[in-house]
């Protein structure tokens, strides 16, 4: 007993051998110890814990790398070249109307139909007001008429009174 | 140093890398990072490591001064002074602490860098103190000194915390 407390003290003092310290890892992993040591048992402990710590992740070294960004240049090219080639064989038929819009052939029926139904309107919208003040002129010579019935009737007035 | 002999010679340290990387950076996630960075720049200079005489020490004094810088560029280095009074553990952290095993891994991780590393080399990697002292740049009787502190700080704790327990006891 006397001989394990000078063997803790040294320990403390750090002036173990590396097979004192076995010794010592061995000693507090027994179930049964000296209860005045077994405030020290949990230190032992955790010293042996950590040595199962192990390093979880996978170590890449660079030509792993390399080799893995190749891999996946090489797939990603593939399936570009793929898509390319799908493109190509479901091309759809070269339309034959088209128009030209602000110096651009365009072959889209649907945006031609709607561009032309637009500018419909908008000349729609210039004629209704260019139209306006025609209106007024009109107005005005319906005002005239009635002043022409006026000087009608006082011709007629003044033939009478002859 | 061929590509086998790198996966035999310095793929086996892992293990310890990490495990001294976790202890300086405190870390998990950045040990693992760690681990990775320093093997990235080991297999660049493989053709040299031919001529390392203990690889084990070389890596490992490697990963230390990597993990040194991690800690200064993150500005991380909330180091203890080497002769720092320990607090007692608030209540939140008594109840984390589900066991004694967690209360030594507390008082060992509130040690200085270097105490901590190198109660790390000895006591887990059970390294001998001529390693411990190349890896550390010190010399030997600087390690045994540090080494003692380190194992004297945490018995002081254990002995505290056995008193406490103790006079719970007594007291109900």
């Amino acid at each position: 007993m006397d001989e394990l407390n000078k063997l803790i003290e040294k320990y403390f003092r750090a002036e173990t051998s590396i097979e004192e310290e076995k010794f010592l890892n061995n000693y507090f992993a027994k179930e049964a110890i000296d209860p005045e040591l077994e405030p020290y048992r949990a230190l032992f402990c955790y010293f042996n814990e950590e040595k199962s710590v192990k390093y979880s992740k996978k170590i890449q070294n660079k030509s792993e790398t390399k080799k893995q960004m190749w891999f996946q240049i090489t797939i990603f090219s593939a399936i570009a070249a793929g898509f390319a080639l799908l493109f190509t064989v479901l091309k759809p038929q070269q339309p034959t109307d088209y128009a030209i819009i602000k110096g651009k052939r365009i072959e889209n029926t649907a945006y031609v139909e709607q561009f032309a139904e637009n500018k419909l309107l908008k000349l729609n919208t210039i004629m209704n007001r260019s139209l306006k003040p025609l209106k007024s002129v009109n107005e005005v010579h319906s005002g005239m008429k009635q002043i022409e019935k006026i000087n009608i009737t006082r011709e007629k007035l003044n033939e009478l009174h002859k | 140093m061929n590509s086998h002999q790198y996966k035999s010679q310095v793929l086996t340290l892992s293990d310890k890398l990490f495990r001294l990387a976790k202890s300086i950076l405190r870390h998990e996630e950045e040990a693992h990072d760690a681990v990775q960075e320093l093997n990235l720049k080991l297999w660049e200079k493989r053709q040299s490591l031919d001529a390392v005489e203990n690889l084990q020490a070389f890596t490992m004094q490697s990963m230390r001064n990597l993990c040194l810088d991690l800690l200064r560029k993150s500005k991380n280095i909330i180091e203890m002074p080497s002769e720092i009074e320990y607090d007692a553990p608030n209540p939140y952290q008594q109840t984390e602490l589900n066991d004694t095993v967690n209360i030594i891994r507390v008082y060992i991780s509130k040690l200085p860098e270097l105490q901590r590393t190198i109660i790390q080399m000895r006591d887990v990697e059970g390294m001998e103190i001529s390693e411990i002292a190349f890896i550390t740049s010190l010399t030997e009787n600087a390690v045994s000194v540090n080494l003692s502190r380190a194992r004297q700080k945490v018995r002081e704790q254990i002995q505290n915390e056995h008193q406490k327990i103790r006079t719970k006891i007594w007291t109900n």
